[in-house]
């Protein structure tokens, strides 16, 4: 699986606003995570999804509150929320049949 | 000499002002009439005067101011039609504050009561004469009748009090019935003036002890003491062995007292006496909690019963007062009283709620009955580019222009004051609150535009055209339902490029953004069912092999079930045609398990698309070659017969 130039822009600037936020609340690195993964069963498919996971605000007792959000990167590089037009379940059935891409591909 | 000297009034200083003015207005009229002219007109107003007359001298006769040997004078004058029968009718006494206090105070059983059909009470004149001591004994519920000039006046005997009865009166027995008081010096004038009166005992069940002992905690006795003339209404608060406990409100003097001891032999005394008028069972209603009040909606009214000040409210909510947390802390309302004037907009808390409900005052919360919309937020959510929908209640029109996942742009229609909004941005909250309004819709779906649904469905050779592109995906094989091998084709030079894979979550993202999709139904391939219901006459198309087959005999086995088809085989790569060629069922169906795509025509069909209905000169035709086939088919059968055991 090659990711094309598009994707790879695109996951840059997803990167970027991860680690932005990662920033943001750096005492709660662990909680920060960010992946890449594409479909195993189907290598002619050139989706990629990135799951990104970010804390979005701390509670009352300043634990942290975390999104997790699955970003489908089209071969043209667009980006769309999974979660725009699948429901939480499809959203599962679909990251079950995906691998996660090593970092220096 | 005035009217009221010559009809034999004394003392004119002491009439009520009415009474004087109505003697001055006959003087008046005798005045006009002595200055008219003869004619007819003049006739009409000397009968005028008569009848005033006539009614004055009722009035005077009611008040004490003539005496009966005046009126018989007075009559003998009159010519016979207009002579009076004597009597007075029952003038109604002025209502006073106490007197509509008291009216208020009937029961919904005293309602149903008084809506009862009386039996129909007749003039006796053989009956003893009515004298001012059994009026004043008559009970609620009691009639009063009177007659005079042909009018029949009926009371209906509401509450007997210290001064005189509260009645409904009805007048010939038409209209309402209205409520009016009469004091006992009434009667007795009506009496001394030679006016009858009968009187018909209302018909009342009997309460028993064990009446008294059946009463639950809520239950009500009306009490009325006839030798003092007191009414009680006890309100049992609590059952005991011996005794109830009750609240007693006196319903002369309004006063309350709590929590009074009432033994049995108390009670025994009062239904020997017959003082207990009647039980009020308490209303059924399951208790109003605060959790009820806090989801009343705008619209609903709540009802309030304010016991000790008499007062019945509707309080009707036109907002609903929340906090930081979309928690209702309290209503905002249109205040009607039964007594008091309307009060426009009135904040009521939820506390105030809560202590009228504790103390019984809240008594219901009546929901407003909205009209409930035809349609759900779903069914807006679900809307595509140019769905059109109407708005059956208001004649208005959208038709969609986008989607989003938040919103619809639409343009909107409004054919009542012709005018048109395009590009209209409606939240789902704008479509949730029509629906919440019980606004009716006509929805027309767009069938332009596949659905999803419609896309996983999709069959090899199927086009999906994606709106405003130059291309189409021709469906080489299904991935199942993740995804389409397809080639993609230049709907402008024709021309393919190779297989790509399109995933079904691809085409997913992008409807997410609104593109839109048509699906171009390419040919029908056979299914194993389709080759089952081959006949004669049929042609089947190797669409992969370009090679044709048309049936002309059908092989059966020993079981009569369908084997095998003798054909006339055309293969047009080679260009050879062979007759009586056998092709097997089993045949066919592993080559479409193997993706050989057949296409079948039927006997009489010249394209698989066509579905006019045939000719005249078609049907003609097409049975000629079901003879034909027919023929064949029998020839066939005999060949058939010795080619029995062949395995194809």
């Amino acid at each position: 699986m090659t990711p094309t130039n598009e994707q790879i822009a695109s996951i840059g600037k997803i990167a970027d606003e991860f680690k932005a936020n990662c920033m943001h609340f750096s005492s709660y690195k662990n909680v920060c995570s960010i992946s890449v993964l594409y479909n195993k069963e189907t290598l002619t498919d050139n989706n990629l999804v990135v799951v990104t996971n970010t804390i979005y605000k701390l509670n009352q007792d300043n634990q942290p509150l975390t999104m997790t959000k699955n970003l489908l990167i089209e071969p043209d590089g667009s980006v769309t929320d999974m979660s725009d037009f699948l429901t939480p379940q499809e959203q599962a059935d679909t990251l079950a049949k995906m691998t996660k891409l090593e970092m220096n591909q | 000499m005035s009217t009221l000297s010559l009809l034999g009034v004394k003392d004119t200083a002491n009439l009520p002002k009415d009474t004087l003015d109505a003697g001055r207005l006959i003087d008046g009229m005798q005045v006009i009439y002595s200055s008219m002219p003869d004619n007819s007109k003049k006739e009409a107003f000397a009968n005028m005067i008569a009848e005033s007359v006539r009614i004055l001298l009722i009035r005077l006769a009611s008040i004490g101011a003539i005496t009966q040997e005046t009126i018989e004078k007075e009559n003998q004058e009159l010519p016979q039609e207009k002579r009076i029968a004597v009597q007075a009718a029952p003038m109604p006494k002025q209502n006073t504050t106490q007197n509509k206090e008291k009216k208020e105070r009937k029961t919904d059983s005293e309602k149903q009561q008084e809506q009862k059909p009386k039996e129909e009470p007749k003039p006796d004149e053989e009956k003893k004469d009515v004298t001012l001591e059994d009026i004043k004994k008559t009970e609620k519920g009691d009639t009063i009748i009177s007659y005079q000039s042909g009018n029949k006046v009926k009371m209906i005997v509401e509450f007997n009090g210290w001064d005189g009865l509260e009645t409904r009166v009805t007048f010939n027995d038409s209209g309402k019935p209205r409520a009016e008081a009469y004091d006992w010096k009434f009667f007795d004038d009506s009496i001394k003036a030679g006016v009858k009166f009968e009187i018909i005992k209302a018909e009342k069940p009997k309460i028993t002890l064990d009446d008294i002992k059946a009463m639950q905690v809520g239950d009500a006795a009306i009490v009325v003491f006839k030798a003092w003339k007191a009414n009680i209404k006890i309100t049992v608060v609590e059952k005991h062995e011996d005794y109830l406990l009750a609240d007693m409100r006196d319903l002369d003097t309004d006063k309350l007292n709590l929590g009074v001891e009432y033994h049995w032999n108390w009670w025994t005394d009062r239904v020997e006496d017959g003082d207990v008028e009647e039980i009020i069972k308490a209303e059924k209603k399951p208790k109003i909690t605060l959790e009820d009040v806090k989801k009343a909606d705008i619209g609903d009214v709540i009802r309030f019963d304010f016991a000790d000040i008499r007062q019945k409210v509707e309080y009707t909510i036109t907002a609903k007062v929340t906090n930081d947390q979309n928690e209702v802390t309290g209503f905002v309302g249109i205040w009607r009283s039964d007594k008091a004037s309307l009060v426009p907009n009135l904040d009521l808390s939820l506390s105030y709620l809560e202590e009228k409900i504790d103390l019984g005052e809240l008594k219901e919360i009546i929901k407003s009955e909205k009209p409930k919309s035809n349609i759900t937020i779903e069914d807006i959510k679900s809307l595509k580019l140019d769905d059109i929908v109407e708005r059956l209640d208001k004649n208005e029109k959208y038709v969609v222009k986008g989607t989003n996942k938040q919103f619809l742009v639409v343009d909107i229609t409004d054919f009542t004051n012709n005018r048109t909004d395009k590009d209209f941005i409606t939240y789902w909250l704008y479509w949730e609150n029509l629906i919440e309004q019980g606004a009716q819709f006509k929805i027309t779906k767009s069938n332009k535009y596949a659905t999803i649904e419609e896309i996983q469905a999709m069959d090899v050779g199927d086009k999906l055209q994606k709106v405003g592109e130059t291309y189409y995906w021709k469906i080489e094989k299904k991935d199942g339902s993740d995804g389409f091998y397809v080639t993609v084709v230049d709907t402008e030079d024709g021309s393919e490029r190779e297989d790509v894979y399109v995933p079904m979550i691809t085409i997913k993202a992008a409807m997410s953004k609104g593109t839109q999709y048509i699906i171009i139904k390419g040919k029908q391939f056979a299914t194993e069912a389709d080759i089952d219901a081959l006949e004669v006459g049929d042609t089947i198309e190797n669409a992969n092999a370009d090679v044709i087959y048309k049936i002309t005999g059908i092989a059966y086995d020993e079981n009569q079930k369908k084997e095998a088809y003798y054909t006339t085989k055309t293969d047009n790569n080679t260009g050879e045609l062979t007759n009586n060629f056998p092709k097997s069922i089993k045949d066919f169906k592993a080559g479409i398990k193997n993706g050989l795509e057949y296409v079948i025509t039927k006997s009489g069909e010249s394209k698989p698309e066509t579905s006019q209905l045939p000719t005249t000169k078609q049907k003609k035709t097409r049975k000629k070659k079901t003879e034909e086939a027919d023929d064949e088919s029998a020839q066939t059968k005999k060949l058939l017969d010795k080619l029995k055991n062949l395995q194809f």
